[in-house]
């Protein structure tokens, strides 16, 4: 343990790694380059991978892979998701995967095409398992408009004063629907204290960012 | 002058070790110049590759890492002339130039932070890192242009993170995957994973539950869930109820979700009614399980007694075999109490015998050890006193070293008053040269005024004389000489002109000859003919090399 | 300039006005105690009792209540100053005499912007935003990724419904004399126009909603705006 190069802290409070893996994945892994043939295997990872990256898009199926040994197959992709998951979530870098996977004894073509795909596709996963977790809704959008009444149901006048109504909102990532989060109306006096406000937290941040 | 040294010559000296703040910047040489900046340049742009020292032979690899250097000045905003030769015939005035331009472009960070010569390779805290990874993060946000959402997950995926895309960790608990040992399945199971149970990735398409997190928690289950069985089995019968449709669907038939409601309610009538009866079984195992152990209990309860019994029994039998014969025994038991004893007497004297000489031994090593205890003390304390010296040594050295350095550094405040006075000198020397352009400027006024004066005086007296010399031989003549005059004397201004000319042009050479003699131009002359003799050499060396090479080609 | 409508009931209510001036100005200032207070049972016993010849308390609390409808027809009515008040009122009310319409007149104008500030923004009720707090934080780790550092400022946004600034101050009365029923409605009151929100952005979003809302207050500020919103004054 003392050689392998350890970039994660929680291999310090975990003395066997690989036991981070159940038995299932350890089973599906196995089957990669013996019971599914090499070039299968090829595709079962890149399969996966694209399906773990982009989980809304529209991915072609690809039917092969279940034609013969679908049990195993179903597996061995269950096993491929949570292996590089899991690598993720500890910060494993390539070498340290593939020295994980040497311990399990497996197919030294698929061990190689492991690693690689992890190896090319690390910043992509971090990205996406990066998205994953708890948080308040987050702004990404704001959008305003400027009103002014003429004539309403309670008064024959304008008040002759312009109204900002804001909206803070963001975009489903699923289906790119945009999705309102608060909507409020202040005028020019209040907008502008927002906005000072606002400017508030950015100063905070550049001072953070500076010291 | 030798201020700035100084100063550049700290600076170096926090830079690079190995530059000794005592050597004079006149007396750099180009391995020395070489080490300097590049060292400087290491600091300001630490993703530059460029060579720390100048080889010794070949004079094509010194001209090739003197440019590059060259270059790398060039590229950090050096104005100045720069080029190979500023490396390999270094001349101090320009050398000083750089050096200090160089100086000042180093980091502030690092002169801050660095406390005299442990700078770079200490390793940095935790706390530390995540402070730093923060203000980078921060930086680069404010930084960068703003990226609509959508375009985020391309836009910033250099930057690794700022996506803002939040997705709930919401696991789909029920994965339906099939268990590691193919053994375990039932026929019907393996038909139902080859056949019918959708991948991995249609269990978590729906937009509820995330595909990563489904994967981490049915890791996790799988991992502790031997460990935990109550636990589990309570989770999953929490969860249960909430959507029990749901679950029958997914796990036992998702084929029929598409097809229509009244099968469907059908299947699922069945699962209810199977569910009833498993319940119905599993709670007369219940019952059975209760009454084995019970069972199981008496038996141990039984088995306990029966082995506090059997020795009893034993001791029982014993007895009575003995009481059957009784004088008989009696004697036998006697005679073999006798001999007993007889050898017990015997193995007592020899345990004695062996006793003896072992206990002596044992009181001479208790003494011996006490001494060499003593012994052992002694000595620690004479190697304490040792080291105790050496320190009080070390400490009076390091208290020397520490004035010293103390007494090299003061002088910054030194410089700075001294810098005060500079600027003082420069001022009043200001003042000087303002005061003699004024006077410059009065004196060429006097003289136009004068010169104009006179010019009109003269086309005056021209026309006055002009006039009469129609009329008069001898203003005739005064007219010839007057013009004679105005020549000459013109002739004459010109003279001083021309002189002061010459006197600037003069001043000017005398200046450049000061600065090329600065620029020690034999020195370097005769250095860059002793390369230019080196290369013709080399070139001899080569050529000789391609006649041999080319000799045997010839004769063969 | 007509006349404003009044049905005959509220005619009939607002019989008292025939008294003396000083009488209309005692139930204008019951009809300002009504704005702030609610009704005050007690002082229109008292008043009633003065002007023993003709109603009841009954009777001084419809011609109090009356008058506040006046006042807010004759709000809705004239939008500002460049209307004659008084031209309305007399015709409204020929049978008046002047120092008494002079005194309704007064009565109408100063209490006209509180009234105003509440029926203008009173249809409807959109929330303003009222305070913003806000706190910058990092994760540092989370389930799926064990080592990361992502960077958010979250804020709370404080939101209320009620309409204008002068209003908000009657909100904030002294709770001390207060029954504990009154409390509680208060702060049903409360729970109902208000709106507290978390939320969080990103410093790159923080810094792009500080452009787009300082664009947007400065085109407001454009000559075209202006002239729109003065047109339609």
């Amino acid at each position: 343990m003392a050689t392998s190069p350890g970039k994660s802290p929680a291999l310090d409070a975990d003395p066997e790694p690989s036991g981070l893996l159940s038995a299932t994945v350890v089973a599906g892994l196995r089957n990669l380059g013996a019971i599914i043939s090499p070039p299968l295997t090829k595709l079962l990872i890149a399969n996966s991978l694209k399906l773990t990256l982009h989980p809304d898009a529209t991915i072609a199926p690809v039917p092969e892979i279940y034609a013969s040994n679908a049990a195993c197959a179903k597996q061995s992709e269950y096993a491929v998701v949570t292996l590089y998951a899991l690598a993720t979530k500890h910060g494993w870098d390539g070498l340290y995967l593939r020295q994980q996977l040497e311990q399990l004894a497996l197919d030294t073509g698929a061990v190689d095409e492991l690693s690689r795909v992890y190896e090319d596709n690390r910043k992509e996963l971090v990205l996406r398992q990066l998205q994953l977790g708890h948080g308040f809704p987050h702004i990404t959008d704001i959008q305003w408009r400027i009103v002014c009444d003429v004539k309403s149901s309670t008064s024959d006048c304008s008040t002759g004063v312009a109204h900002f109504h804001i909206n803070l909102g963001n975009f489903r990532p699923s289906s790119g629907e945009r999705v309102t989060i608060v909507e409020f109306v202040c005028n020019a006096e209040e907008l502008q204290s927002l906005i000072n406000r606002l400017k508030e937290i950015e100063r905070h941040c550049n001072q953070m960012a500076v010291a | 002058m030798d201020e700035v040294d100084k100063i550049i010559m700290h600076q170096l000296h926090q830079v690079d070790a190995t530059i000794e703040p005592t050597e004079e910047l006149d007396g750099f040489t180009p391995e020395q110049v070489v080490r300097a900046v590049s060292g400087c340049l290491a600091e300001i742009r630490p993703d530059l590759q460029l060579p720390r020292t100048l080889p010794g032979g070949a004079m094509a690899q010194r001209f090739g890492v003197a440019s590059s250097l060259a270059q790398g000045c060039k590229d950090s905003g050096y104005r100045g002339d720069i080029g190979y030769q500023t490396f390999l015939y270094p001349n101090a005035v320009e050398l000083r130039r750089l050096l200090m331009f160089l100086i000042e472009q180093l980091p502030r960070e690092r002169q801050t932070t660095d406390d005299g010569t442990s700078g770079k390779a200490q390793s940095l805290s935790h706390r530390q890192l995540l402070q730093r990874q923060i203000r980078k993060e921060l930086t680069q946000q404010l930084k960068t242009p703003w990226v609509p959402q959508f375009a985020r997950s391309v836009g910033n995926r250099k930057s690794l993170g700022c996506s803002s895309l939040g997705i709930e960790f919401r696991p789909n608990i029920n994965l339906s995957i099939p268990s590691a040992n193919p053994e375990e399945r039932t026929k019907e199971q393996q038909q139902y994973f080859d056949q019918q149970a959708p991948n991995l990735f249609q269990q978590t398409a729906s937009s509820s539950v995330d595909l990563i997190a489904s994967v981490l928690h049915k890791n996790e289950l799988d991992r502790w869930g031997q460990v935990l069985p109550d636990s589990v089995l309570l989770f999953v019968g929490s969860e249960e109820p909430e959507a029990p449709f749901i679950v029958t669907s997914t796990t036992k038939s998702p084929a029929s979700a598409e097809e229509e409601v009244s099968p469907l309610q059908e299947l699922s009538n069945q699962v209810q009614e199977l569910r009833i009866q498993c319940e119905n079984l599993l709670t007369e195992r219940k019952s059975h399980a209760a009454t084995l152990a019970a069972l199981k209990l008496r038996e141990t309860k039984a088995t306990e007694e029966i082995g506090r019994i059997q020795p009893m029994l034993k001791l029982n039998e014993r007895t009575s075999l003995v009481l059957a014969d009784s004088e008989e025994n009696l004697t036998k038991l006697e005679s073999l109490l006798k001999t007993t004893q007889s050898k017990s007497q015997t193995l007592t004297q020899q345990w004695q015998d062996y006793r003896k000489p072992l206990l002596e031994t044992l009181e001479t090593l208790k003494t011996a050890k006490g001494a060499q205890e003593v012994q052992g003390i002694r000595n620690s304390i004479e190697e304490l006193e040792q080291e105790l010296q050496a320190k009080t040594q070390q400490h009076n050295e390091l208290n020397a070293t520490l004035q010293s350095a103390s007494q090299s550094l003061a002088p910054r405040k030194e410089f700075t008053r001294r810098i005060f006075e500079f600027i003082g000198n420069i001022r009043k020397q200001r003042g000087a040269i303002y005061k003699v352009l004024d006077d410059t400027r009065q004196l060429q006024k006097q003289l136009n005024v004068v010169g104009a004066q006179l010019q009109r005086q003269f086309n005056y007296t021209d026309d006055l004389l002009f006039q009469s010399a129609k009329h008069d031989l001898h203003a005739k003549r005064a007219y010839k000489l007057l013009a004679q005059l105005h020549s000459n004397c013109s002739e004459l201004v010109e003279c001083v002109s021309l002189t002061g000319n010459v006197t600037k042009q003069t001043r000017e050479l005398e200046v450049q000859i000061d600065g090329e003699k600065l620029k020690n131009v034999l020195t370097n002359l005769q250095k860059i003919t002793g390369d230019i003799q080196k290369f013709e050499q080399h070139i001899q060396e080569l050529q000789g090399q391609i006649r041999a090479l080319e000799h045997p080609n010839a004769g063969s | 300039m007509s006349s404003l409508r009044l049905s005959k009931q509220q005619r009939d209510h607002l019989g008292l006005l025939q008294r003396p001036a000083a009488d209309v100005v005692e139930l204008c200032k019951s009809a300002f105690d009504y704005l702030i207070n609610g009704p005050n049972l007690g002082r229109y016993e008292t008043l009633a009792k003065k002007y023993s010849d003709s109603g009841s308390a009954e009777a001084v609390q419809q011609t109090v209540e009356a008058l506040i409808s006046l006042l807010i027809s004759v709000t809705t009515r004239v939008g500002n100053g460049s209307v004659n008040m008084q031209a309305i009122l007399r015709q409204t009310f020929p049978d008046l005499g002047d120092d008494v319409l002079e005194v309704l007149e007064q009565f109408v104008t100063s209490k006209r912007n509180f009234v105003e500030g509440s029926i203008k923004s009173a249809n409807i009720r959109a929330y303003r935003l009222v305070n913003l707090d806000w706190r910058l934080e990092v994760r540092t780790a989370s389930r799926s990724l064990l080592e990361q550092c992502h960077v958010v400022v979250t804020m709370k946004l404080y939101l209320h419904t009620e309409p204008k600034n002068e209003n908000r101050e009657l909100l904030a009365v002294d709770i001390s004399g207060r029954s504990e029923a009154e409390l509680k409605a208060m702060q049903e009151d409360e729970r109902l126009h208000r709106k507290d929100l978390l939320v969080q952005t990103d410093v790159s979003s923080l810094v792009h909603m500080i452009k787009t809302l300082e664009d947007a207050l400065a085109e407001s500020k454009t000559r075209r705006i202006r002239n729109i919103v003065d047109a339609i004054h």
